[in-house]
């Protein structure tokens, strides 16, 4: 099994002239959780996309597994066990919380135009069904399966949307302010939440994220980005000392 | 000859598309009952200058007057509720369709289904440029157009108002903060832009005939337009239109006049998919990111 | 009775073209100006295949089912990379274009003067010929349409559409091929479309470019939206009302040169009024209030 889940090579990413990503080249190992921090503007969710397939880079690869998938289309990356949310928290307010979920599930049967006419989903259903409910109790929220999504709270809404990338088989997560506005109840749950994918499920978590105490009690590994490059790469506590960081964000 | 009509409808297609790009600049809405405006102008004038015996040069003025007042009426009292009360572009569309087909018919049942010409007497032809002739109405439809189209590349580079409409186009949330009235820029903007392409719709009828289903055609090859060019600026999309009618004369020239439309659009298409494809979809929907 | 039975069968006709848009539109949220062109598509091949290739009429029928699916997905393909404006432009010229064509090519299509002549369908035996049996099998038709379209909105593939609808950078998050979604539910749009075709083309006995304009498409865009765009039943009471509420203009002695008009006009100016007061449609839910993110 490949030890290095993700790997980038020298990826490069402008608009209008601003580098937002810049020479980026890093390598995630499995069941670990890494922080990505960094000032507005740095070329944080930029990254994300560019490794989720949403934004092409100008040069500079991008490999998963071991798999070089710089040219692959997005919903190939997920497939492959790439999940992300999303600052703005994308969500089918419409469909209820299992719906999400059960969306993000692989294989169905039912997705094609003749499985769907024969019927074939029929007998996954209750399945189906049961496994996204499974995610929504992993993560806390099984209560709200038949509330629509747009009725959430917030905080679950923010446990909505990694249940649904546990529904795909995320072998990645990246989550992009997965705490951002919450309560400290919220962020206790949530960080718990991390902390058991990592150690039970063995899934590698990259979090953006600004909230200093969250990241510090979190990360086994903090990555400092500023003006689209890697300033910082360590421990916690050896960015926390770092000199360059404190620049960074003081300037 | 094919350089010569080309030029001509060229022309038009390219006023059309200007002015249909103005409104689309500050609401970014691409509205499809501008074509009844086309329509519209040319009847209007006609009326005033037949059923009234005004002037033509006042029947024209009364008659831009009177579109762009449409074109306004109809932005404030259907499109801008429609926007605020729903979300994703679809509905103000489909209001924009339903729109158009009612303002044909109307036209249709005023006047009636056959064609009107604006002047009893052909114009005479003035010059011969290799054996083609022009006649001064053509002399005179590519003045105003061009006249026109200068003038709109000024109000967009030179005015104040001009600067706003575009500012908006790339931000909307930005100039409101600048302190640029929406509501007044959007108004302007349809008010000139119908305006315009009623004034089209004019020169147009005087040229060939008026015909209530006159604005279709003219609708569909501009919308290409814009569409090929909206992303490169106003000298773009008049570029487009008149490259799109040189195609179209081109078809109609090689195999036969029934041809043209379908040519044309064939040709362009082509280009449209070929220009929308590589460019990556999600820079819409993501908008490039910012953390 | 007869009078009765034709409007309800052209009801019925609509009422399967609007349910094949509703596929696209109501559950897919993409708007195409193209349908009638695929409705002529499936008219003119099922009058050709029976005329001059004396094909049996359920052969034909199907066969034109298959071409316009074809044809939809070759059309979709390219095109539904490309997204809003600029898709409902390349589907307005490709109404044209193909009005065109049929308008045109003389040798195949008759041109302006269109196909005449064309046979009673024959199905296994049976000859459909009076106004009752063609009413009958209208209906049959629109069961089939109904019980297809639900079949697949109530399925994953449906969970998937409506997503795509609502916000497709979740579809593909989720690990969904969205092309291949909108390509498929298109191509099943359209072979509906042109099954209606096949149908109205033995019916009428009589076809001509003129009843398949892109102010027909905007017709048909008008029934789904009105009946209520996204539901199940909306097209079908939308075909209904809009087919036969024209019909009752006779009754009130309008005269006949403005009659043509005041039909388009009922139809367009319900559209707007729809969309300003009652964007759900007369039974529908979804009100192209598109997922607000916060």
């Amino acid at each position: 099994m490949v030890e290095t889940l993700l790997e980038t090579h020298g990826l490069r990413k402008h608009f209008d002239g601003t580098r937002a990503v810049d020479r980026i080249s890093l390598s995630l190992a499995r069941a670990s959780i890494v922080s990505l921090i960094g000032p507005n503007g740095a070329g944080k969710t930029t990254l994300f996309n560019v490794v989720t397939g949403f934004l092409p880079p100008d040069s500079g690869k991008v490999f998963f597994e071991g798999r070089d998938v710089t040219r692959m289309a997005a919903f190939r990356r997920a497939r492959l066990g790439i999940g992300r949310t999303f600052q703005e928290m994308r969500l089918i307010r419409r469909l209820s919380a299992l719906e999400n979920v059960w969306l993000a599930l692989p294989n169905q049967s039912g997705e094609t135009v003749i499985g769907a006419l024969l019927g074939r989903h029929k007998r996954e259903e209750k399945r189906r069904r049961a496994e996204a409910l499974r995610w929504l109790k992993y993560v806390g929220i099984p209560e709200t399966a038949n509330q629509l999504a747009g009725e959430l709270s917030y905080g679950q809404q923010k446990l909505l949307s990694v249940a649904c990338c546990l529904g795909l088989g995320a072998k990645l997560l990246l989550l992009d302010e997965p705490v951002a506005g919450a309560n400290p109840a919220l962020v206790d749950r949530m960080l718990e939440l991390l902390e058991r994918l990592r150690r039970e499920e063995g899934k590698t978590i990259v979090l953006i994220e600004h909230n200093m105490d969250a990241v510090m009690q979190i990360s086994d590994r903090v990555i400092v980005m500023d003006e689209g490059r890697i300033i910082a790469d360590g421990t916690p506590e050896e960015v926390r000392e770092s000199v360059v960081v404190i620049e960074a964000y003081l300037s | 000859m094919v350089m010569v009509y080309g030029l001509l409808s060229g022309a038009l297609y390219a006023l059309v598309a200007v002015s249909f790009l103005l409104p689309y600049l500050a609401t970014r809405f691409f509205n499809l009952s501008h074509a009844a405006l086309f329509t519209c102008g040319g009847y209007i004038a006609f009326w005033l200058l037949h059923a009234l015996h005004w002037s033509f040069v006042a029947s024209i003025a009364l008659s831009c007057v009177l579109c762009g007042i449409l074109g306004l009426l109809c932005e404030n009292v259907i499109f801008r509720p429609i926007r605020r009360r729903t979300s994703g572009g679809l509905a103000p569309l489909l209001a924009s369709l339903g729109l158009y087909v009612l303002i044909q018919n109307l036209i249709s049942i005023f006047f009636g289904d056959d064609t009107k010409l604006m002047f009893k007497n052909a114009s005479e032809p003035v010059l011969r440029i290799i054996d083609t002739p022009i006649t001064k109405t053509h002399l005179s439809i590519l003045g105003c157009t061009s006249l026109s189209l200068v003038g709109i590349w000024a109000l967009l580079s030179l005015t104040r108002l001009g600067k706003s409409m575009v500012c908006m186009a790339q931000n909307a949330a930005l100039a409101e903060a600048v302190g640029i009235k929406a509501t007044v820029v959007w108004n302007w903007a349809f008010f000139i832009g119908s305006g315009l392409c009623g004034l089209a719709g004019i020169l147009a009828g005087t040229d060939t005939a008026l015909v209530p289903t006159m604005g279709l055609n003219v609708m569909m090859m501009s919308s290409i337009a814009v569409i090929l060019g909206r992303k490169r600026g106003v000298l773009s999309v008049a570029i487009s239109a008149l490259l799109l009618a040189f195609a179209q004369r081109g078809g109609a020239y090689m195999l036969g006049a029934q041809w043209q439309d379908a040519i044309a659009l064939v040709v362009l298409m082509s280009c449209i998919l070929f220009m929308e494809l590589p460019k990556h979809r999600l820079e819409n929907v993501m908008g490039g990111g910012d953390a | 009775m007869n009078y009765l039975c034709h409007i309800l069968t052209l009801a019925c006709i609509f009422s399967v073209l609007s349910i094949s848009l509703n596929l696209v539109l109501g559950h897919g949220g993409v708007l195409t100006l193209a349908h009638a062109a695929l409705f002529g598509i499936g008219a003119y091949s099922s009058a050709i295949l029976s005329l001059h290739f004396h094909c049996p009429f359920l052969l034909g029928w199907v066969l034109s089912g298959v071409i316009c699916a074809v044809i939809g997905a070759v059309i979709a393909y390219p095109s539904l990379r490309i997204h809003g404006d600029t898709f409902v432009v390349a589907t307005f010229s490709l109404q044209v274009i193909i009005f065109s064509i049929l308008n045109n090519w003389h040798e195949v299509t008759g041109g302006p003067m269109g196909i005449a002549g064309i046979q009673r369908p024959v199905i296994l035996g049976w000859r459909v010929d009076s106004a009752g049996e063609f009413l009958a099998l209208a209906i049959l038709c629109v069961c089939f349409a109904q019980f297809l379209a639900g079949r697949l909105i109530s399925s994953p593939f449906g969970l998937v559409l409506h997503t795509i609808r609502e916000d497709e950078v979740v579809a593909e998050v989720a690990g969904k091929n969205t092309l291949r979604f909108k390509v498929s539910s298109f191509a099943v749009s359209s072979a509906l479309a042109g099954a209606a075709g096949g149908f109205y083309a033995h019916y009428a006995n009589y076809i001509d470019p003129t009843s398949f304009t892109v102010m027909e498409s905007i017709f048909i865009i008008s029934i789904v939206v009105i009946g209520g765009a996204g539901s199940l039943w909306g097209p079908v009471v939308g075909a209904v009302v809009l087919v036969s509420l024209p019909e009752l203009l006779r009754f009130v002695g309008m005269p006949s040169s403005v009659a043509a008009n005041i039909r388009q006009m009922i139809y367009a100016g319900a559209l707007v009024a729809c969309m300003l007061w009652r964007p759900q449609g007369l039974i529908g839910e979804f009100s192209f209030r598109r997922n607000e993110n916060s």
